[in-house]
């Protein structure tokens, strides 16, 4: 945010304070001008070349009659009396004289400007800071190529599509130095296009979100329109005491690793999402209370955080009681490499109730608990910037373990599939270089993680990227990304469920 | 091969003034000297308070200007697209705000004389009044005033 005092053209225009400077340097320029019209219409008379008079680089005021002609070039020497040319020289005195006079006083101008501006700019100062609108945005392409028998084939899009990616809106209220509101919001078409059920040959009919209405408001009898949907990425308040001891309710990005609080595509690297992030390994965001701060000593810091929160649950409510808690520990550096070595963990339920109507006189209502699980993870991560090679690495490990008979429903599984008890293990390693022309920065990225799946259990994902920096703020991010599965078919061929994905985005901060 | 070639071929760097830049903090600030950790602590608004309790606002001068250039390197170890992107970073991760930045240098040292808790930087030859000098930049490094 950079703030000029030309931009106060309030006080331009109501000429607050400095009236007097204004009529004074009005006053000069109309001398100034008709002496130097005066001069110059002498000159050719005199013989001689017009005075050089001073430059100024201040701007000059207002003119407020038409610019004094130019000078006529000297004609060739000729007779002049001695009289004429000592008032001459006297009028170019006059005239140096004044045009200091006006450097002066247009000197004096801009430091009025300048000290009023100043007055003003202290008492904006925390006005102009209080309320700000921000985000960023991306939109591109993807493609998948996927094998015959894959297991996705039918219901991944392998057709090269557009999409609209996201466009998050941060509303950042600060009252006060101490306090923030944040909120960060997604907009989306959601949930139109969504598909809830597939066809299926007991005739179960295929579903699939449709938002469409008819515009009733509308000056056109049948305009129509698709709604979509904010999704609350987080929103909370936070105060600071110092940069040690910082407090945070409402809902909160999961304080894990690097790519979940990254989060944002102008400031990932890389495009497609480790497998523990799009899975929710931990948890994205929660809905607790956050304390974070971190301890200067020299050139490292050492930050903390630490948050009991709802933990995973179906809605907002904790339906159990059984807050999750988490944190992480970072020791990080800017000079003379940026480098941070940070650790996380979490610990936490899976529950979900459903409620029935066991008695309508009296009325009751019993409630029970359907799903039960007890998950707690570790994480550690590496970032490390040398020149213009950026290095991130992450890994990340959770356990599982459910009640018995209060298993959920697997995801993406056949109906009646149940959630196995689950060890998962993940990690990736990702290295940018930025070239020094062109602001190309390309990538590597390499994961693995083991995780119970229909797909397999075991992936790989080898990526190449390159991301074309534009300007600070827009880039365009390209990722072709193999994803192997290492389960082999039955006859001990490659997995039909191999696949290849291309993601291209223009992302923008704004 | 391209990448290969372009990635030994570094552009000269940026030309920065030579001249030392001067931080200056207002007058109420209790802090008689800062090193390059504490600048570069505070530049980046880790650190938000004054030893007296008193909260830092940090003034910077345009993205682009060749002050904050000289300076954004020699104490953060950015150059002047490192300064923009760790900015627009920190913005989408926490919601984290750069520095307010001061068009002039003259303003500046109004703002800083003015303004209780503030603290910026400027040429050494600008002159100053009514602030006080908590570090010297060059650009062998940070040094005391």
């Amino acid at each position: 945010m950079t703030w000029h005092p030309r931009s106060l053209s309030r006080r331009e225009t109501h000429g607050f304070p400095c009236e007097r400077h204004v009529a004074a340097i009005a006053a000069l320029s109309v001398a100034l001008l008709l002496l130097s019209g005066s001069a110059a219409a002498q000159a050719p008379g005199a013989g001689v070349a017009p005075p050089d008079g001073p430059s100024t680089s201040a701007p000059a005021p207002a003119p407020a009659v038409e610019p004094a002609p130019a000078p006529a070039p000297a004609p060739a020497q000729s007779a002049v009396s001695p009289a004429a040319l000592t008032e001459l020289e006297q009028l170019r005195e006059q005239t140096r004289a004044l045009e200091a006079r006006l450097a002066q006083l247009e000197q004096a101008q801009v430091e009025a400007d300048v000290l009023g501006a100043t007055e003003g700019a202290l008492d904006a100062l925390p006005a102009q800071q209080k309320f700000q609108v921000y985000g960023f945005a991306d939109f591109g392409l993807n493609h998948a190529w996927l094998g015959d028998k894959s297991f996705v084939r039918g219901l991944v899009n392998d057709e090269t599509t557009f999409v609209l990616g996201n466009l998050n809106l941060y509303f950042d209220f600060r009252p006060d130095p101490a306090w923030q509101v944040l909120a960060e919001v997604r907009l989306t078409e959601y949930p139109h296009g969504v598909e809830t059920a597939l066809a299926n040959p007991l005739g179960g009919p295929y579903v699939r979100t449709d938002t469409e209405v008819i515009d009733i408001a509308s000056p056109a009898t049948a305009s129509q329109f698709r709604w979509g949907s904010i999704f609350i990425e987080r929103a909370y308040a936070q105060w600071s005491h110092d940069e040690r001891f910082n407090v945070r309710v409402g809902q909160f990005l999961t304080p894990y690793g690097i790519w979940n609080v990254d989060h944002g595509t102008p400031t990932l690297i890389a495009l497609m999402m480790p497998h523990f992030v799009s899975a929710q390994t931990f948890p994205a965001r929660q809905l607790g209370v956050d304390l974070h701060g971190a301890f200067l000593t020299g050139a490292w810091e050492i930050g903390y955080e630490a948050y009991v929160s709802n933990g995973r649950t179906a809605t907002q409510l904790d339906f159990t009681g059984n807050k999750a808690v988490g944190g992480r520990l970072r020791a990080s550096r800017v000079a003379p490499l940026p480098l941070t070595f940070g650790t996380s963990f979490y610990y936490g339920q899976i529950d979900d109730v459903t409620k029935r109507i066991v008695s309508f006189v009296p009325f009751e209502v019993q409630r029970d608990i359907v799903i039960e699980a007890v998950e707690w993870g570790i994480g550690a991560d590496v970032s490390l910037d040398i020149e213009a090679l950026r290095i991130r690495a992450e890994a990340l490990m959770r356990q599982t373990r459910y009640e018995r008979g209060k298993r959920a429903p697997r995801l993406a599984g056949m109906p009646g599939n149940l959630a196995p008890d689950n060890n998962e293990y993940d990690a990736y390693l990702l290295a940018a270089y930025q070239l020094p022309v062109l602001g190309l920065e390309p990538f590597v990225y390499g994961e693995y993680d083991h995780v119970v799946s229909p797909y397999g259990d075991d992936q790989v994902v080898l990526a190449l990227g390159l991301n074309i920096h534009f300007t600070t703020f827009a880039q365009l991010k390209t990722e072709v990304a193999r994803v192997l599965f290492m389960d082999l078919n039955a006859d001990g061929s490659f997995s039909d469920n191999n696949m290849t994905l291309l993601f291209t985005r223009l992302a923008v901060a704004f | 091969m391209l990448f290969a070639a372009l990635a030994v071929w570094r552009p000269s760097a940026r030309s920065q003034p030579d001249a030392s830049l001067l931080v200056i903090v207002h007058m109420g600030v209790p802090d008689a000297r800062l090193d390059g950790d504490e600048l570069r602590s505070i530049f980046l608004r880790k650190r938000t308070l004054w030893s007296n309790g008193q909260r830092i606002v940090p003034l910077n001068q345009p993205a682009g200007n060749a002050v904050r250039v000289a300076f954004d390197n020699r104490t953060l170890g950015f150059d002047g697209k490192q300064a923009a992107r760790f900015w627009i970073d920190a913005r989408i991760r926490a919601g984290t705000e750069a520095p307010m930045s001061i068009a002039s240098e003259a303003l500046l040292v109004r703002v800083v004389k003015q303004l209780p808790g503030s603290i910026g930087y400027v040429r050494a030859s600008v002159a100053l009044a009514g602030v006080r000098v908590v570090a010297r930049v060059e650009r062998s490094g940070v040094s005391a005033p």
